[in-house]
């Protein structure tokens, strides 16, 4: 089972819940907020796609298969942006 | 997934710093962020973030890093020519990052900019800057480069990075300091930021400094660069320069890309800038 970790060419910080995000070392830089941050600091401890579905559950206080398929196609367009790695 | 028009500048600059970063470890330049998020805590508590990103590149790795950064898209905006008094620093900017200033030497320390950046080196540390470890100066010599600032920025009082890099300062951190600024070249830079500068006045490394301490015009930053530079190329290309016209400012200052024509008049602007303050000093001679 792949591990989603954020990707080791990924600069990020946090201010006031929200996240500025950027592949390197070319950007464009990203505004995560909202569910786009939720998910986003699911992923920063780093497992799998499960592990990252069961945090924004428990975040937002809904069950895992409510949110799953929005988090896994959300997590897709961040591996696709270049800010989250499968390891 | 909003884009970075939507990313407010503190994090931007933030986020550059660690663009640059991996770009110098591509070019494998050695490279010292200074500046900004870059700052140990407590040195600098009134300012903000910064609106751009300042790094120090060894001079030998000078054009591999500018080779690289161009190869990713940054454009160099100024020269290192048409920059600044020194000479030090050529501007670029990236549309994901915004600005950039890449420093060949700094300001204070341009006597032997190797020698300087080796010393700076030797005790260099890291700053984690948006999860990225960014190379940084150690904390003593970040004050050094913040007075060194300071010095050649007019505030009409006592610069606000004074208190936390000097006067706050422990006696033996103080002359820790002195110390750095021998070993760098910059004594008489530091002087100048601790309002010690009379100590050494007459001397041509002063000449700069008492300009911008002292609130000089023109013709005041003219003459002392002329004085300070070394050897008849360097005297020559000081008075090309005076005269030239910094396209990326004119730019900045009338919101479009200067016409031929525009160049010309802020040209003959500047020269006529010149002539009216050499005309104040003559008339001044002839009344005393």
């Amino acid at each position: 089972m792949s591990v989603l970790r954020v990707h080791p060419d990924a600069a990020w910080l946090e201010d006031d819940d929200v996240v500025y995000a950027a592949p390197l070392p070319d950007g464009p830089p990203v505004v995560l907020d909202g569910p786009g941050a939720v998910v986003w600091r699911a992923v920063v401890p780093g497992g799998s796609l499960e592990d990252v579905v069961a945090r924004v559950a428990a975040e937002v206080g809904a069950s895992a298969e409510v949110v799953a398929a929005d988090v896994a196609t959300f997590v897709d367009q961040l591996v696709a942006g270049g800010l989250v790695a499968h390891e | 997934m909003p884009e970075a028009r939507d990313v407010p500048t503190s994090a931007r600059v933030a986020l550059a710093h660690a663009a640059v970063q991996r770009l110098a470890d591509e070019a494998g330049a050695d490279v010292l962020h200074i500046k900004g998020p870059a700052v140990a805590p407590g040195l600098r508590p009134w300012a903000s973030g910064g609106s751009d990103v300042d790094v120090i590149v060894r001079p030998e790795h000078l054009d591999r890093l500018m080779t690289t950064l161009d190869r990713h898209g940054w454009r160099t905006e100024t020269t290192f020519e048409a920059g600044s008094a020194f000479d030090h620093a050529a501007n670029l900017f990236h549309p994901s990052w915004g600005l950039l200033d890449v420093h060949r030497l700094y300001p204070g320390m341009e006597r032997d900019p190797s020698g300087a950046f080796a010393v700076l080196w030797e005790d260099r540390g890291r700053a984690d800057i948006a999860h990225v470890p960014c190379v940084v100066p150690d904390p003593l010599a970040q004050s050094l480069v913040l007075l060194l600032h300071a010095a050649r920025t007019p505030t009409g009082g006592e610069h606000p990075d004074v208190p936390a890099n000097w006067t706050l300062r422990t006696d033996a951190e103080r002359e820790a300091l002195r110390v750095l600024a021998a070993r760098t070249g910059a004594t008489v830079g530091l002087a100048a930021a601790t309002g010690d500068l009379a100590a050494h006045a007459g001397t041509p490394d002063a000449a700069l400094w008492e300009v911008f301490t002292g609130g000089g015009d023109r013709l005041d930053e003219w003459r002392a660069r002329w004085r300070t530079a070394r050897g008849p190329r360097a005297k020559a290309s000081v008075a090309v320069r005076s005269l030239g016209v910094n396209r990326y400012y004119l730019a900045q200052r009338l919101g479009h890309e200067p016409s031929r024509g525009e160049v010309a008049r802020e040209a003959l602007g500047r020269f006529a800038h010149l002539g009216r303050a050499l005309g104040r000093r003559v008339a001044g001679a002839v009344r005393r």
